[in-house]
């Protein structure tokens, strides 16, 4: 869902670390595109993950905490989508959803 | 892979094949419905023309909101419809279904033809399928129709529940089977064990089997059932109804060629012998009654049957009609044309005689391939053929009730059902449709209610009810495909044996243990049942290839085959020998047809299945058997002359050879090209030349299966179990959990994605709904609290949120209870207010309740706590108080009033959805992707861990005493693999099954190419390949550091394995299993406690615990358990008769102080009061006196001599109650 506030195993802190991370990612990403779009020639040969690099970044050592990050899944993102909190009287929403759409 | 769905997802795969099924019946099934559903002639009372009746045209349109639709009619300016879609009927319990409309025509014989729209009903629709409205949306706009951005259907919505038909195994159809059965014999003196049967398949999916029966005396008789009877019809008179011949001609037809002369080189059994069977069959059939031709033996056919036949045709037909109508009716239905009818009915014929023989081996019933699959599609076009024909027949009923004349004067004429457009035969058509109502109530029951049987071996349990635990357990009911319930109480288990044959077809590893062992199976990954029916296309292209390569087509004019039997071979294609074909050509017409086949040429379908027998394989039935039609489970492979993809069937992988591996193939192939030298030594096994290879070495598996890490390191049944334990986590179900009340659904809070994982997790899109957590896990004694399978949780691991999660239950609830009277219906609605007689507001009722009658959302709800409160139709409130021991948080109030939409309305039906807080207690189970499966046994203080030099401590303790027996090696090389994933911060270490290793993991591996088969001997091994990377990071190789004691903080001698295992939770939790209980309700009749844990029982105390406490000689606890604990009671039994009946309180006797119990018959006999003795007895003791009383039978207690005291109301604890 969230990411946990800390490493079940050891209690490092890294929910606050989750945005950076995925920051960090993406500009890797564009980085590596831009390498990529410079040095075809090295487009085929094995370089270190991503990831890798933006943890020891980070400074996410102990293999307990970059299980945390490497492995979450953002389910939030998704359930998001539906959230609406509140008691509600069905088919009344529905008649908001036809009139979202005229 | 059609267009119609972009979703992703676990689902996707085994969905497709119920969707593509329904989808088939829509677009085709419907229309061959038509074709088959005959004309319904109505006669009239008196003499005269008949009013002839039938379906014309059939279409379904998408579900409508049924409640829009009413406004419409109510306020006609606006026209509103808004479309139905499944959320809507789950939201309301309500059916998803679409109508049927037909177009009937009718007409008086001579007059003018009538036709007419008339709606026959709502029928069920599949979700997803082409006429459902989420049909092709992308998963933005599913998340719009709130549903699961993966949604992707292939279930029917009844009441709210998701029901699926699930796939299950039939006999093949459109092939002879020969079967020797010896309960044959008990049939009739005649009878002998050999038979051929053969199912044939109608155009629309609906099949009827005909079995050849071989009698003692030489003859053959044909069976087939109607009505659920059996009917049994000499061979020869069936021969003769098919199609005009002369006998000479059935003869040499029957023999399978022509003149009957032996010639050198003819194989034994050669058609002499035929020839002569025959000829006596023919002989001893015209003595008992003469029949020789067409004419004669459908009159024969009528005569007999006319009586049996009674309900299904009408009067007027002649008995050669009636005759012509069962020739298409009950024999060989596959084909229309009498003459291809024949040249079945031969083969089936020399299938049999070769049988006899001993020339042909029965077919094996068991193996896959002599099954085909009865797809939803196909079953449910049946149901609806049936229904309409039902239907039909009711309305044929109700007019004839309606002309026929009461008195002097019909209430209707026949004439009046097509005059007005035919508005009359509109008005009686849907009075009599039962299509509805048969439709639902199968598919909500699972129950087939036929007069027919349709060729069935079953009537129930064809549907079930897809469990949305999560979604490995919900994608399996698709792909599940079940034996037959007949078989599940079958004593032998040969039926449930795994065999060879079914490689590539049924997964071997996911079946369930216990009673539906090897009954309930599951289609491997990329098996799939052909779900189109045979196109009269393919079967003209077909021909015409056949032609091309030199076989004779089978017309009536070109005559039997000239030469022998033994020389030609048949072409049957779905069933139909159109063609022979010389035997030496059948090896080059079997490669050319692949060709065509596999090259997509001359318009052949590309799942046709080519199955060549020819003599070298034995003792078979040879000819060229080629099958088009639907229900047959077809997979890919690649073919290896082409290197493009081909499907084959299951009899087709018979007769080919198949390489899993490319080193078996070359190993193979280096084998046969070599010159062979004299002192070699012979292989093993012999080589063989493959023709075909699997596109993978995983194409074994079902797609649970293929998610097991490494699973070809375990111990093989500890994989069968992983399947099951998938089947059982808690996991993510959906994501759409506000649009969904189900019952109990469970979640988890923070799932992860594994770090060891197979090709198929990436495939099926896993991530998508995630089901466990990477757990750091220690191999390591430590405690004594993981004794037998326990295993300790880090308790801060837990308070991090480790396993987390929760269950929402759902109750729908009324304001009014359905059996209500219809003021309280309208009356009762929920509120939270007083209301004077005027209509006031007064005060609230409660006033933890919010002014709609509910309680806040979130608010924390525990036993005694205010639910909801209601206001009848007389003004009085009612408030209901939450009842349970566990505590929960309301988590959704959802008002589900039908029809009625304006928010002011009274509110009278609301889904309420309450959350349970389900975190990891003691007792709750986990298990890693290994069938390791253990309970956790308590919540260790991180404090008391052992810890890593890093300062780490683990998760989860496991006891290493759980690997020797279990043998789960994979388990621990997924430990290395996830921790070198960890630390190489890749997202995945590649654990396919068979996957074969070279290079580095820190630097790449080989993941281009998984099954590296050049790797050679020097390829790491997949621990080393993980090793290695340990390494690289200062790690051991093998996965294990230093530690050092959390309670004495000194450093552990021994180094411990250590590292990254995905466990899964599963869903039996404590919460839901703890049953405790000192006294309580009572059973009403027995007085003994009552079971269940939700009636606050207990639990049985049987007789195997009774035997262990008499064989400790624990009395006093056994008397303890059975007697006092649970219906002690104390009796009054008379000291002569000994009854515990009789005995009755005469407190009101003067003459003694004090209560005391008499004997009132002996007391009057007697002429005395008979004073009874007190006795502990079990309550159910009396409960049996009466029984037995009831049934005329005395029953009597002896008392001692002295009649002071019961034997047992000495025992002292019962002393101080006995007077
Ligand atoms: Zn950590």
């Amino acid at each position: 869902m969230i990411i946990p506030v800390r490493c079940y195993s050891c209690g490092k802190l890294i929910g606050n670390r989750w945005e950076k991370y995925l920051q960090m990612l993406q500009l890797k990403a564009e980085e590596q595109e831009k390498e990529d779009r410079e040095h075809p020639e090295n487009k085929s040969k094995p370089k270190p993950a991503a990831e890798k690099e933006v943890l020891d970044e980070l400074g996410f050592n102990r293999y307990c905490c970059r299980r945390m990050m490497l492995t979450h899944v953002d389910l939030i993102e998704k359930v998001m989508n539906y959230n609406i909190y509140e008691k509600r009287g069905y088919q009344a929403m529905m008649e908001d959803d036809d009139r979202m759409e005229d | 892979m059609t267009e119609t769905h972009h979703g992703k997802g676990m689902l996707m795969h085994a969905v497709q094949n119920h969707v593509e099924s329904f989808n088939a019946f829509l677009e085709h099934g419907l229309e061959t419905v038509l074709q088959e559903l005959g004309t319904t002639e109505v006669e009239p009372w008196e003499d005269g023309p008949s009013l002839k009746i039938f379906v014309s045209e059939l279409t379904v349109s998408k579900p409508v909101c049924k409640a829009k639709r009413a406004e419409k009619e109510a306020n006609s300016e606006i026209e509103m419809q808004r479309a139905w879609l499944p959320s809507d009927c789950r939201m309301s319990h309500a059916t998803y279904g679409g109508a049927l409309t037909a177009r009937i025509e009718a007409r008086v014989e001579g007059g003018q033809m009538v036709g007419t729209y008339v709606e026959l009903g709502d029928i069920p629709l599949m979700v997803r399928s082409k006429k459902c409205n989420l049909c092709g949306l992308s998963p933005e706009e599913l998340v719009r129709a709130r549903e699961d951005c993966t949604e992707s259907g292939g279930y029917f919505l009844l009441r709210g529940l998701e029901r699926i038909i699930r796939l299950l195994v039939m006999p093949k159809c459109n092939f002879p089977m020969a079967i020797n059965r010896p309960s044959y014999e008990s049939r009739g003196k005649l009878y002998t064990q050999h038979a051929v049967l053969m199912r044939c398949m109608r155009a629309d999916g609906s099949t009827l089997t005909n079995t050849l029966h071989y009698c003692r005396d030489g003859s053959v008789t044909l069976r087939f059932s109607h009505g659920r009877e059996e009917w049994l019809i000499p061979l020869i008179v069936v021969a003769h109804s098919l199609y005009q011949v002369s006998d000479r001609f059935l003869v040499e037809l029957l023999a399978g060629g022509g003149v009957p002369e032996s010639q050198p080189g003819d194989e034994p059994g050669a058609n002499h012998d035929l020839w002569e069977t025959v000829l006596v069959m023919l002989q001893q059939q015209n003595a008992k009654l003469h029949i020789s031709n067409r004419r004669d033996a459908r009159q024969y056919l009528g005569q007999t049957f006319r009586v049996v036949l009674q309900r299904d045709l009408p009067r007027s037909f002649t008995d050669e009609q009636i005759g012509e109508w069962m020739v298409r009716q009950f024999f060989m239905v596959h084909v229309r044309d009498g003459w291809m009818k024949l040249a079945t009915l031969s083969v089936m014929f020399q299938k049999l005689m070769g049988l006899v023989r001993g020339e042909v081996e029965p077919d094996n019933q068991d193996t896959m391939s002599s099954h085909d699959v009865l797809h939803p599609g196909q079953l449910y076009g049946m149901l609806l053929k049936e229904a309409l024909e039902v239907s039909m027949l009711k309305l044929k009923m109700i007019i004839r009730k309606l002309t026929k004349k009461e008195g002097t004067k019909a209430k209707y004429k026949l004439e009046d059902f097509v005059a007005n457009e035919g508005s009359n035969l509109k008005k009686f058509m849907q009075q009599s449709s039962e299509v509805q109502k048969r439709l639902e109530n199968f598919l909500a029951t699972g129950n087939v209610t036929s007069r027919s049987g349709l060729d069935l071996m079953q009537t129930t349990g064809f549907t079930v009810v897809a469990d949305k635990l999560n979604q490995a357990r919900y994608s399996s009911h698709f792909a599940s495909i079940h034996r037959g319930q007949y078989f599940a109480e079958m004593k032998t288990t040969t039926v449930r044996k795994l065999l060879p044959e079914t490689w590539g077809f049924l997964c071997p590893v996911h079946t369930p243990d216990g009673s539906p062992c090897g009954l309930l199976n599951h289609l491997a990954h990329s098996c799939h049942p052909v779900v189109t029916p045979a196109m009269p296309e393919a079967l003209e292209a077909l021909i015409l290839v056949l032609q091309q390569m030199g076989a004779q087509i089978w017309t009536p004019d070109a005559g039997p085959p000239p030469e022998s039997r033994s020389r030609h071979a048949w072409v049957v294609v779905d069933g139909m020998p159109v063609a022979y074909l010389d035997r030496k050509r059948l090896g080059f017409a079997e490669q050319s047809l692949r060709r065509s086949k596999v090259g997509q040429k001359h318009g052949l379908p590309e799942h046709m299945e080519i199955v060549c027998v020819t003599r070298r394989w034995g003792k078979l039935f040879t000819g060229l058997f080629v099958f088009t039609g639907p229900g047959r489970l077809v997979r890919p492979v690649r073919c290896l002359r082409t290197q493009e993809t081909e499907w084959i069937g299951a009899q087709e992988q018979l007769f080919l050879s198949i390489s899993v591996l490319r080193s078996e193939k070359e190993k193979a192939e280096a084998l046969l090209d070599k010159e062979p030298e004299d002192d070699e030594e012979f292989p093993e096994q012999l080589p063989l030349r493959f023709s075909h290879e699997e596109l993978e070495p995983t194409e074994l598996f079902s797609s649970l299966a293929a998610l097991t890490p490494f699973s070809n390191h375990n111990q093989s049944p500890r994989n069968m179990y992983q399947c099951q334990m998938l089947k059982q986590t808690m996991a993510t179900p959906y994501h759409n959990h506000d649009f969904r009340p189900d019952n109990k659904i469970f979640r988890i809070w923070c799932p992860q994605s594994p770090l060891v994982r197979t090709q198929m997790y990436d495939n099926i899109d896993c991530d998508e709904h995630p089901i466990g957590t990477n757990a750091v896990v220690a191999v390591i004694t430590f405690t004594g609290y993981d004794m037998e399978d326990a295993m300790i949780i880090n308790k801060h691991s837990y308070e991090r949120g480790f396993g987390h999660g929760v269950v929402y239950k759902s109750k729908i609830l009324d304001a009014a209870p359905r059996s209500a009277s219809k003021e309280e219906q309208e009356g009762n609605h929920f509120a939270n207010v007083k209301v004077d007689a005027h209509g006031r507001i007064l005060e609230k009722v409660s006033d933890q309740l919010e002014p709609d009658g509910f309680p806040a959302l979130g608010t924390y709800l525990t036993r005694g706590c205010h639910l909801y409160c209601k206001i009848d139709s007389k003004g009085q409130s009612h408030v209901e108080k939450y009842d349970d021991d566990e505590p929960c948080y309301v988590e959704q109030v959802c008002r589900l009033d039908g029809a009625s939409i304006a928010g002011s309305d009274p509110v009278k039906r609301v889904i309420m959805k309450l959350r349970y807080t389900r975190n990891p207690v003691v007792g709750d189970k986990f298990s890693s992707r290994h069938g390791q499966k253990g309970v956790m046994s308590i919540l260790w203080p991180a404090e008391d861990m052992p810890f890593t030099e890093s300062g780490l401590t683990p998760d989860i303790l496991f006891n290493p005493h759980g690997f020797p027996s279990r043998m789960t090696i994979g388990m621990l090389i997924e430990s290395i693999a996830g921790k070198a994933a960890s630390l190489e911060a890749r997202r995945t270490a590649d654990a396919t099954t068979f996957r074969q290793y070279s290079g580095s993991y820190s630097n790449g591996g080989n993941e281009q190419d998984p099954f590296n088969q050049d790797a050679g001997k020097d390829a790491p091994k997949a621990a080393d390949y993980f090793g290695e990377a340990l390494l690289n990071h200062g790690y051991k190789r093998l996965g294990t550091e230093r530690m050092y004691s959390g309670i004495h903080g000194c450093e552990i001698e021994t180094d411990i394995f250590i590292g990254m295992v995905y466990y899964q939770r599963l869903r039996h939790l404590v919460m839901d299993k703890a049953q405790v209980r000192a006294r309580g309700k009572t059973d009403r009749l027995t007085n003994q406690p009552v079971k269940g844990r939700k009636n606050r029982g207990g639990i049985r105390f049987g007789e195997m615990e009774r035997d262990s406490l008499l064989a400790h000689g624990t009395s006093f606890l056994l008397h303890d358990r059975l007697m006092r604990s649970s219906d002690f009671d104390m009796a009054y039994v008379c000291p002569l008769c000994g009854s515990v009946l009789g005995p009755q309180s005469s407190a009101s006797s003067e003459r003694y102080a004090g209560e005391v119990w008499e004997c009132g018959a002996c007391s009057r006999k007697e002429k005395r009061l008979v004073k009874c003795q007190s006795m502990p007895v079990p309550w159910v003791f009396r409960y049996l006196a009466v029984e037995l009383a009831a049934m005329n039978v005395k029953m009597g207690v002896k008392v001692s001599n002295r009649a002071r005291q019961v034997s047992l109301s000495s025992s002292p604890w019962a002393g101080s109650l006995v007077e």
